[in-house]
């Protein structure tokens, strides 16, 4: 790796596992709803159907401690970018370099959190149940993970870079909130029927997808608490168009990662090195 | 060799460097009071700052077409050093030492010299040192590098006397092309004459560059000298740095801020 890579990717991820915000926001808090999900959301839930509420609560804790991490990807890229510009010119870290390095170490770190958050879910529900609840699709559940911190980190980098090309500097911080906000979207789709808009929505398409390969099962469109009622009210059968279909979702994130990475390099190119800091003056 | 033409620089509408035209062919030494435009000048050199109008060139490189190379330039300004922000000073400067190819044995020398010893820069990020502490890391970071022109900013700030002595005997060692940008003019006399040149820095404009050994002896005057080695005309004040024993020795005044106070 050190011959491939220069110090930068082995340091930026360090950087990440060692930063106490990101182990308290997106292990320690998504740990307490984890830990709350196995004793108190399960109340009621037959056993045969815990593998259902160990999946929705993942999909849900996933896509918030992703975000969580997105909050720290745009502030760091506000942070650094006047070093950004030095170093990409008078070191040998390029900024072709520094973009790789800086898109694998963040990738690496978003997995590692997310494989923590599993694990101690399985703990959690192991300690309550007795059970470990694995995945039914393993590779699946690869992929969708790998579509959640690729779709985070190009949204992250999307909504640093727009902050620079507004000339806004007032609602950086604000802004850099943004991939965590928008991961309660997911939390929205227990009541909220997003029918085929839901294809459009990627914050819920990461839960849904993460659920779908976990169970083998395909998600609903939204409205989840509304729809599994329907199901048992009228013995297992679905309204009519509230399935959403697992490889459309594949294909719309697919489109987001594209489209976003374009409109980030787009930016990039336009923000012309200019920092955050820069624009305050 | 750092050579500056028709530079104009600032920040947003605000033009702080103008008309700068200067060569720095050796080590020199930028006097200049608060706010002459010795950080801004550094941070455009360096990028940071976006150039309005000129070239910066390097031998004979041109700063503007410069990517992903090491070895042209590097400064102890504390902006370069944000690349990240949860990592010990010492990974940090072994980083930065990676990227521009330079020497952490030497680095860790420096900075022991200076009283930080390495198992003290392995617990401390850059963050939690105080500033006397951050301005001793990022001048060693500066002098371990083999870089062809290096930038001190304010090197001086914040040391106490025996580490002030300290820097100046590696600033002397240093072969590259240095330009140390301070107030303090007491160093005048404690630089080797030989290896530096001086340039003096007022309202965003650059007057000299003048050997060292040619102030040594030189005096502060305030109006105009037709004889004098320089004459500086701002807004507020005129003066000549001459040779006459006229006016108040030169090396006398410890600090170029003074300058307006004596006027």
């Amino acid at each position: 790796m050190g011959r491939i890579m220069t110090r930068y990717f082995k340091m930026s991820l360090l950087h990440y596992m060692t930063n106490p915000y990101l182990w308290f926001w997106a292990i320690i808090f998504m740990s307490f709803w984890a830990a709350m999900s196995a004793y108190v959301f399960s109340k009621g839930i037959p056993p045969e159907y815990m593998s259902y509420q160990f999946a929705s609560a993942f999909g849900q804790l996933l896509i918030l401690c992703v975000g969580s991490i997105g909050i720290a990807i745009v502030q760091s890229l506000y942070y650094s970018s006047f070093s950004v510009r030095f170093i990409t010119k008078f070191s040998k870290l390029d900024s072709k370099r520094f973009y790789i390095e800086h898109f694998l170490s963040t990738i690496s770190a978003l997995i590692i959190f997310s494989l923590v958050l599993w694990l101690i879910q399985l703990f959690f529900y192991y300690l309550k149940f007795s059970e470990v609840y694995l995945p039914e699709k393993p590779i699946g559940m690869a992929l969708a993970l790998m579509l959640s911190v690729c779709f985070i980190y190009v949204f992250s980098v999307f909504t640093a870079y727009l902050t620079i090309c507004l000339r806004k500097p007032a609602i950086s911080m604000l802004v850099s909130y943004a991939p965590l906000m928008l991961g309660f979207v997911a939390y929205a789709a227990f009541w909220v029927d997003f029918k085929k808009l839901s294809l459009l929505l990627p914050f819920y398409l990461i839960s849904a997808l993460t659920y779908y390969f976990y169970v083998d099962q395909k998600p609903f469109t939204g409205d989840i608490i509304g729809n599994i009622r329907y199901q048992l009210e009228h013995y297992g059968q679905v309204k009519e168009g509230a399935i959403l279909e697992p490889s459309l979702a594949i294909i719309s994130m697919i489109i987001w990662i594209i489209g976003l990475s374009a409109l980030c390099i787009f930016l990039i190119k336009r923000a012309k090195g200019v920092s955050i800091e820069e624009l305050q003056f | 060799m750092l050579r500056i033409e028709d530079l104009k620089a600032g920040y947003g509408r605000e033009v702080i460097l103008e008309n700068v035209n200067v060569e720095f062919k050796r080590k020199t030494l930028l006097l200049g009071p608060n706010g002459a435009g010795k950080t801004t000048l550094f941070r455009t050199i360096c990028g940071l700052t976006k150039k309005l109008s000129g070239k910066i060139m390097i031998n004979h490189t041109d700063l503007d077409r410069v990517e992903g190379t090491p070895g042209l330039i590097v400064a102890n300004i504390p902006e370069i050093y944000r690349l990240l922000y949860f990592v010990p000073a010492y990974n940090l400067a072994r980083l930065y030492l990676d990227l521009l190819e330079g020497d952490m044995g030497l680095f860790i020398e420096i900075t022991s010299k200076f009283g930080l010893d390495e198992e003290f820069l392995r617990k401390r990020k850059l963050f939690q040192l105080s500033a006397g502490q951050l301005k001793v890391v990022l001048n060693a970071i500066t002098l371990a590098t083999n870089a062809r022109v290096k930038l001190f900013d304010e090197p001086f700030e914040q040391l106490d006397p025996k580490r002030k002595d300290i820097l100046i005997g590696y600033l002397e060692n240093d072969k590259n092309t240095l330009i140390v940008s301070t107030h303090e003019t007491w160093l005048i006399k404690k630089l080797s004459a030989r290896s530096w040149d001086v340039a003096f820095m007022f309202e965003g404009k650059i007057h000299g560059v003048l050997p060292l050994e040619k102030l040594l002896n030189a005096y502060l005057f305030f109006g105009e000298k037709p004889s004098a080695l320089l004459t500086v005309k701002t807004s507020t004040v005129t003066f000549s740095i001459t040779t006459e024993p006229v006016g108040k020795p030169l090396s006398d005044i410890l600090s170029l801020d003074y300058i307006y106070k004596l006027a």
